[in-house]
């Protein structure tokens, strides 16, 4: 089945106190780091532009803001 | 024009009462153009935040010498005091540009994305959820 693209939670999942990169077509991540400009500009060398990012925290839990 | 709503993921180890893997939350996509390339950021639309609020490192990207900025003192459900600093910021919603007062902090770690709240973006767009269609329509306000 395929993944709808509106759907982050099992592409994130694995990722913990980090930056996260996504490329802006399939959302597929394309880089991730501690350092967040580390991780924009290895997406760019990566050809990606346009890239989202996003923060993946220490552990994902369930948010009343 | 209308965003889908983003499902995150939800530890279910942190929350073994719950079954849930994930949540659906209302957050959109904004982009910025800076000297050093494009990109796009995830902004949780949040109606009980005063401010918007956004992480340090993406102030500091867009070239802003982020604590220069006007600081606020904001707190979160635990009451803990954060800080932020304020700058006029441009980026664009869904291709229309928008420019707003944007605080960054660098207490936020814990969080997966920025915040829209009403000073900046509640008072610029009227939004409409549609949880039930995982959907986010926004409308810009025209003040005539």
């Amino acid at each position: 089945m395929k993944a709808r693209l509106n759907d982050l939670s099992s592409k994130l999942q694995k990722y913990s106190d980090e930056w996260v990169v996504l490329s802006p077509n399939d959302l597929k991540v394309v880089a991730s780091g501690k350092n967040f400009n580390n991780v924009m500009d290895k997406a760019i060398e990566k050809g990606i532009s346009n890239p989202i990012v996003t923060r993946a925290p220490k552990n994902y839990g369930a948010y009343i803001l | 024009m209308n965003f889908r709503y983003r499902k995150f993921p939800l530890n279910p180890k942190e929350n073994p009462n719950f079954k849930r893997k994930s949540s659906l939350r209302p957050i959109i996509q904004i982009d910025f153009e800076t000297k050093k390339g494009n990109f796009s950021y995830l902004v949780l639309i949040d109606s009980g935040a005063d401010f918007c609020v956004f992480h340090g490192e993406i102030g500091e990207r867009l070239g802003f010498d982020v604590t220069k900025g006007d600081e606020l003192t904001f707190h979160g459900t635990s009451g803990e005091a954060q800080k932020a600093y304020f700058h006029n910021v441009s980026f664009k919603i869904g291709g229309i540009e928008h420019k707003a007062y944007i605080g960054f902090s660098y207490e936020m770690k814990s969080l997966p994305y920025g915040i829209l709240g009403q000073d900046g973006f509640f008072d610029k767009w009227r939004i409409r959820f549609e949880y039930d269609k995982e959907n986010i329509e926004l409308k810009e306000v025209i003040n005539s």
